[in-house]
């Protein structure tokens, strides 16, 4: 229920007590719907309300007024309309009871909203009935200036001599209203009364006036402003700078054209900012014409930039025969900007002797008027411009000829083809290029004879530009030059032709190519049906059936291939009959096109997919055919798969083994999330050493990563893999100069770093990528511009010198026990080791930073330590405990999320909280099954950020479960932090429980609690209404003071 | 002697600049350096004003930008206005009133992302302050502001961008070019499902918070109590501030049906509308609708919250041998192969951009018009804001879109203005 607004109005009362119209019970009916629980009763109220006139108004505005919902905003839609319908009717006396109702309302109300509700509504029905009230409500101080609104927007005389009228005693806030009302009305009528209210009037008062008269076109406005453009405050004077070149324009419109004129040309010559001049200029070369020619173009010659833009686009709009003739002499002895600005001017214009003046620039030496002449002439597309500029392309330089080529594809019409074509003959090669993609873009005969004669070009440039052209083009008269460029000796330029003919979709194409697959050599062939196949076409498939049972081995391989393509399951006994009789290469093409059939319906029917790929596996006769049915298998990544893909895992050839990796990390992920973790363990690490296929590793080693088994792949090589990241920070300029910190001294993980105003925290940041590399895109963010430091700790037993091999994206440096070691400054991109620094590890504990700067795009590192003589270093890294754990944070979890139901979690639980955890078995709650995921806190504050982890996700719950070493039974104190709610278990018992929704930080509660020596278990519950999600655990004392906490390895 | 001359004329470029060329790969007339930087004097220095949503967002793609560089940002939330000033960091300036931003002779263009009640005036002063402006759609709040900001920005010759970056999308000029060039025939129609706008919600009038100047977040707007469905993001559900959907999304969508109809510069000839407005709750702006807009080539636009079900959400234009239908990152052709056509010279191409931001930094260099010049700006939100003044008058309406007037409809042109509270004006 809604507040009430108990005020009974004076108008309500006369309204109930003696209202002028019958209320008859249907008003009173409708304006009850207005309460009604479904919106489309309200709705159909509310309009029938609104055909009924002044009837209902008052009892509509009483209700407004009330403010009950929804019943208030139901009778706003009925007034609205109420009051429009009036406003467009004919009938005059239906429209003033209407206004009468309002006025009413406006001065008799005591509630001062519905009071400017109804001003409001006046303004879009109220005449010339409704000024005088308007007036006289216009001194009132409570709704005064709604009034003046209102009467703004009443047309006529009567409610401009009301203004004013009032504009002679109106207190000062007020005065400021009218002046800007009637600078609105644009009624020139007030520009006495408002020249004379500004003598010795308030500075507001008289900033309003100036503007109003900008709105006033007459010469005595203008009269008016003429000295106060020098005279007055500075506020003063600039308000009538803009005020005078307003009213220029209005001058110029209402045909007071030399008064425009002259004003214009006086803001021009004298006002001193440059944006009004530019704004005189204009006015100028509107009033004036041709005659402002000489000005406009002394301002492009003259600049500045401003200015000058201001002339270019008056001279575009100008009418009349001179001037473009005018810009074109001046072109002769322009400045080179000043040229560039009038072949813009000309090509915009278009007429006269545009194309001849823009054709003669471009014999200029200055480039950049070659470059504004091409511009023009592509704007002008003059197909007699053509040979002009193709002298241009010969003749220019490179940023000349990409220019040149642009203006000619703006260049219509045969006789620019023709010339573009009479002129590849004797062109170099690189022009060549341009001129047959510029044919590419012109459909015709001509084009289509010039490219097939250039497709045999000595240049293999221009070959290729001629065949990518010919495919644009879609000529059926080129087929047989691009059949001849499929015999062509690189790989690249017989694909090119090929992908072109594919692009020929035409019936005639089709059938011109369908013969050419049954005759001729057959490299040809088997390429043209491999074209003809690319395209998919249904239509095709009794043709590939027929080519499959070709002699010639090369052609039917191509017809199998190309039958798979269409993904046709009609095809399948085909495929199968030679997959059983064919020869070799057949066999092999119908195992391929078997496999396409199975991906056709592996989204709908995965475990058909599957079987299709086993089957193909099994029948493969190579090992190309069976790494494709391995890569199938790996897109399902079913279990029931692992038996032949283990086969192949343990006795396939090397390459087929890495595809079986790959296979075999699939269908690991999947035995993870079916809680066979150990099997998903021991396969994932073995698939993982073995596959070479680097996505499949990175997600192989992320699964073991979440299964509690980190593997740190690129260690072994001697890659550092444990990193603190702190970015993006500072900008690349300033990084490649300072730093935020100084890098001699060491480093507190826990304390952020400041640069400017922006503050970072360190983050760790593991690398999983085989390569060693660090993507910075991924650990601190997508920007460009920028820089991150990333840090490192590494203990090694002995002193000794070391090599690092350093790569980076872009710019590098990098410090060892705080001595710069080395650093690369410019743009690349990562490859391992692009660089080679000698440093020196003391024996312990050794740091090494480095500072990875982003130009743009790519942003990443790595940094490998060897010894002296080039094998990896024996070193063990700090981990993410050392760094967190000090301060009693708990840092490494196992993760049962996202569960649904948030109400329901708060009330019940998805385990048995009293019993240990076996992060084994997945956990069940609201109809889904989540596995457990083993996850390191990355940041040094110790929030386990689960928003980041899962995503933005509402009304869900999280079991966060972490084991806790103790050398002794001790009574400690647990700090809790948590977004929303969270109840703690220790060892089988709540120890703690906070049903708020808040957002995390660390310490919000305490809760008092007793560790047993050995391992304790603690387990969290946490639950997400939404926005942020997170939890932060410390142990300390209890007295406070933080316990180092260890945590048990999984 | 003002500063800003020597400022202006050192940031001309030889340009071979892409705007106004409808050529995919014409070459940049940026005079980078050898190793790619723009020399701090060469940047465009850019003011923020309103530093909500929509121009964090634009900050994301200018913070980095080595072509430009933000010196100062403006909110009347102070909140809105620290954090942003925090994220673009260094020596950035942050101010409550937009006129001292303004009064920087060092700032050469401002980004303006406001409630769109104040787009119009301060894009004004922006020009009268000599600043080239990128303003966010929907360019204006009525028809007559529209007006005002295309007469100001010519009289002072500034660079002014909509923020409809469709238009530097592939698609969407596609979709026009197809269109144009009479791919799909005779086009009769065009649907534009925008959507429909959200009603209902209350929530009663509250204290002003702390660090809201809330008389000039309302500015030239009648003046109501705070209510937190005002401000922040809502504010486009009252009529006082916004056009609702029909301003929101159909500003983008009606600006492709207009690109596509060749009818920019114009505007149709008739308009008809039925539509819901809430019938309970705070929003005042309609809910439900469908606007036919009938031009003076007789071609009719849909736009419509709930089409029929075959239409979907964007821009469909159905001709006499096929259909164009167009979204964000998405497009689909009848014929088939109408998608990827590649136009040659014979064709009609329209403004060529792949970046909004860009272009309007080239156009500032250059001093060309951009892609979404402020004339397009006006008139593609002017159809929207009829959509609404037909909705409101509840009657079919005749518009001249030369004159920019109702004909014979003087209660109808009492919506092409809407007056401002004092002090503030035109």
């Amino acid at each position: 229920m809604r507040p009430v607004s108990r005020c009974l109005c004076v108008w309500l009362g006369l309204t109930v007590a003696g209202s002028v119209w019958a209320q008859g019970p249907d008003i009173e009916g409708l304006i009850a719907s207005l309460s009604a629980p479904k919106a489309e009763l309200r709705l159909d109220a509310a309009r029938e309300l609104a055909k009924l006139g002044a009837k209902p108004l008052n009892r509509l505005l009483a209700v407004i007024a009330m403010g009950e919902q929804p019943a208030a905003t139901g009778a706003t839609v009925a007034v609205d309309a109420l009051v429009q319908n009036a406003a467009a009717l004919k009938d005059g006396e239906e429209r003033a009871s209407v206004a009468r109702v309002l006025v009413a309302v406006a001065e008799g109300g005591t509630q001062v909203g519905i009071r400017r509700y109804a001003l409001r509504q006046l303004s879009l029905v109220g005449g010339e009935e409704s000024v005088a009230p308007l007036s006289r409500l216009m001194k009132d101080p409570q709704v005064g200036e709604m009034a003046r609104w209102a009467l703004a927007r009443i047309p006529g005389r009567a409610a401009l001599q009301a203004l004013l009228v009032a504009l002679r005693t109106a207190p000062e806030p007020m005065q400021v209203g009218i002046l800007n009302a009637l600078g609105e009305r644009g009624d020139t009528e007030a520009v006495e009364p408002i020249a004379e209210v500004m003598g010795g009037a308030p500075a507001s008062v008289r900033t309003a006036a100036i503007a109003a008269l900008g709105h006033l076109p007459s010469v005595a406005a203008e009269k008016v402003l003429r000295p106060l453009l020098t005279r007055g405050s500075k506020a003063e004077r600039r308000a009538a700078r803009a005020a005078y070149l307003q009213l220029s324009e209005l001058l110029l419109a209402c045909g007071m054209i030399a008064e425009a004129e002259a004003a214009s040309l006086r803001a021009y010559r004298e006002f001193p900012e440059l944006q009004d001049r530019c704004a005189g200029l204009a006015g100028y070369a509107k009033a004036a014409g041709e005659r402002a020619v000489p000005a406009l173009l002394d301002a492009i010659e003259a600049g500045p930039a401003d200015l000058r833009g201001v002339a270019m686009h008056a001279l575009v709009e100008m009418p009349g025969a001179g001037v473009t003739p005018a810009v074109i002499a001046a072109m002769g002895g322009a400045s080179g900007e000043a040229r560039e600005a009038l072949l813009w001017v000309v090509g915009r214009r278009g007429d006269g002797e545009s194309s001849t003046a823009a054709s003669a620039a471009l014999r200029s030496t200055d480039e950049r008027v070659q470059l504004a002449a091409l511009r023009a002439l592509a704007a002008l597309r003059d197909p007699a411009t053509a040979e002009a500029i193709l002298a241009a392309l010969r003749r220019g330089s490179e940023r000349v000829r990409a220019a040149a080529e642009a203006a000619l594809a703006r260049v219509p019409g045969d006789e620019a083809t023709v010339a573009i074509a009479n002129a590849v003959a004797t062109a170099e090669p690189a022009v060549r290029v341009i001129l047959v993609r510029s044919l590419g873009l012109r459909p015709g005969a001509v084009s289509a004879a010039a490219l097939s004669s250039a497709a045999g070009d000595a240049d293999e440039a221009v070959r290729m530009a001629c065949i990518d052209a010919m495919g644009r083009l879609g000529d059926v008269s080129t087929i047989p030059a691009l059949l001849g460029r499929l015999d062509a000796g690189k790989e690249a330029e017989w694909r090119a032709a090929q992908g072109a003919l594919t692009a020929m979709r035409s019936a005639d194409a089709t059938e011109a190519l369908r013969l050419a697959a049954s005759q001729g050599p057959e490299t040809i062939r088997a390429r043209v049906i491999e074209a003809l196949g690319n395209r998919g076409d249904a239509g095709l498939y009794d043709a590939f059936v027929v080519l499959a049972s070709d002699p010639s081995d090369a052609v039917g391989a191509a017809a199998l291939d190309a039958l798979g393509k269409l993904r046709d399951m009609r095809a399948e006994p085909v495929l199968r009959r030679f997959i059983q009789e064919g020869t070799t290469p057949k066999r092999a093409a119908a195992i391929r096109g078997y496999l396409q059939l199975g991906q056709s319906v592996q989204q709908k029917d995965p475990g058909g997919a599957l079987a299709v790929y086993l089957e193909a596996l099994d029948l493969a006769p190579g090992d190309a055919e069976r790494r494709l049915a391995l890569d199938r298998i790996a897109e399902v990544g079913e279990p029931r798969a692992l038996p032949a893909v283990m086969q192949w895992l343990e006795k396939g050839s090397p390459e087929v083994a890495k595809s079986a990796a790959s296979a075999a990390i699939a269908i690991g992920g999947k035995l993870a999330q079916t809680g066979q973790r150990e099997q998903a363990i021991e396969l994932l690490k073995r698939a993982v050493a073995l596959s070479d296929n680097r996505e499949a590793v990175r997600a192989g080693a992320a699964q073991l990563r979440a299964l509690g088994v980190p593997l740190e792949l690129a260690k072994k090589d001697g890659y550092i893999t444990h990193f603190w990241v702190c970015g993006p920070i500072g900008s690349r300029d300033e990084l490649t100069k300072s730093d935020a910190f100084d890098p001699a001294r060491p480093i507190d993980l826990a304390v952020p770093v400041r640069m400017g105003d922006v503050t970072r925290s360190w983050r760790f940041a593991p690398v999983d990528d085989p390569s060693g590399l660090l993507d910075l895109e991924k650990a601190a963010a997508r920007q460009d511009n920028t820089g991150a430091y990333a840090y490192s700790e590494i203990t090694v037993d002995q002193a000794q010198d070391v090599v690092l091999k350093v790569g980076s994206d872009d710019d590098v440096f990098v410090w060892v026990n705080g001595k710069l070691a080395g650093k690369f400054v410019g743009n690349r991109g990562w490859t391992a080791d692009q660089d080679t620094y000698e440093a020196h590890l003391e024996a312990g504990r050794n740091t090494v930073l480095l500072k990875v700067l982003n130009g743009g795009a790519q942003w990443s590192a790595s940094c490998r330590v060897l010894t002296r003589d080039g094998k990896p270093a024996d070193f063990a890294q700090l981990q993410p405990g050392e760094v967190i754990g000090l301060s009693g944070l708990v840092s490494e979890y196992w993760v049962a999320a996202p569960l649904p139901g948030h109400d329901a979690l708060l009330k019940q639980d998805a385990l048995d909280t009293t019993k240990p955890v076996d992060t084994s078995r997945a956990v069940s709650f609201g109809g889904q099954s989540v596995p457990w995921r083993y996850t390191t806190v990355g940041d040094a504050s110790g929030v386990l950020n689960l928003e980041a982890m899962l995503g933005a996700l509402t009304d869900v719950g999280a079991y966060a479960y972490a084991e806790v070493e103790s050398d002794r039974a001790r009574d400690v104190l647990l700090k809790i932090g948590s977004d929303d709610e969270v109840f703690i278990w220790l060892n089988g018992e709540l120890v703690h429980a906070n049903e708020t929704a808040r957002p995390v930080a660390p310490d919000q509660d305490t809760a008092e609690a007793h560790l047993e020596a050995g391992v304790n278990r603690v387990l969290c519950k946490v639950l997400q209404q939404a926005g942020g999600w997170g939890l932060v655990v410390r142990i300390t004392d209890r007295d406070g003071k933080p316990i180092a906490v260890k945590q048990p390895r999984p | 002697m003002e500063t800003r001359l020597s400022r202006r004329g050192f940031l001309r470029r030889a340009a071979t600049a892409s705007a106004g060329m409808a050529i995919p790969w014409i070459v940049s007339g940026r005079a980078l350096g050898a190793d790619g930087k723009v020399p701090a004097s060469e940047r465009v220095t850019l003011g923020f004003i309103g530093t909500g949503g929509m121009n964090n967002a634009h900050l994301g793609g200018i913070l980095g930008n080595p072509r430009c560089t933000v010196l100062a940002v403006c909110d009347v939330d102070q909140g809105r206005r620290l954090a942003a000033q925090q994220r673009v960091g260094g020596q950035c300036a942050a101010y409550n009133d937009y006129r001292e931003l303004l009064d920087r002779q060092d700032i050469d263009a401002v980004f303006v992302a406001t409630p769109d009640h104040w787009h119009t005036l301060i894009s004004i002063d922006a020009c009268k302050a000599g600043k080239d402006i990128y303003c966010e759609k929907p360019l204006t709040l009525t028809i007559g502001e529209g007006k005002a900001l295309v007469d100001a920005v010519r009289r002072y010759g500034r660079v002014l961008q909509t923020g409809s970056q469709q238009r530097s999308s592939w698609e969407f000029r596609q979709a026009c070019e197809l269109v144009r060039n009479g791919r799909i025939g005779r086009v009769h129609t065009v649907w534009t499902n925008i959507g429909s706008a959200p009603g209902g919600e209350w929530a009663p009038d509250e204290p002003v918070p702390a660090g809201l100047d809330w008389d000039m977040w309302l500015g030239p707007a009648p003046w109501v109590p705070f209510n937190p469905l005002r401000h922040p993001y809502s504010f486009r559900w009252f009529f006082d501030y916004s056009g609702g959907k029909m301003t929101d999304w159909g500003a983008h969508h009606n600006d492709i049906a207009q690109w596509g109809l060749g009818m920019d510069g114009s505007g149709p000839e008739w308009i008809e509308a039925t539509g819901t407005f809430p019938t309970e709750g705070l929003y005042d702006v309609a809910t439900t609708f469908e606007i036919h807009y009938t031009y003076s080539t007789g071609q009719v636009v849909k736009c419509v919250s709930s089409p029929p079900p075959e239409i979907r959400f964007g821009v469909t234009f159905e001709g006499t041998d096929g259909w164009v239908w167009v979204t964000r990152g998405d497009m689909e052709t009848e014929p088939r192969e109408l998608r990827d056509e590649v136009f040659g010279p014979d064709a009609l191409r329209l403004e060529y951009s792949t970046d909004h931001h860009g272009n309007f930094l080239d156009c500032v260099q250059t001093r060309e018009r951009p892609i979404c010049d402020v004339e397009i700006g006006h008139r593609s939100v002017s159809v929207c804001h009829l959509g609404n003044i037909a909705l409101r008058t509840g009657r079919k309406l005749h518009w001249d879109p030369v004159r920019e007037e109702f004909i014979d409809d003087p209660e109808a042109n009492r919506w092409i203005n809407k007056p401002y509270r004092a002090p503030w004006h035109l």
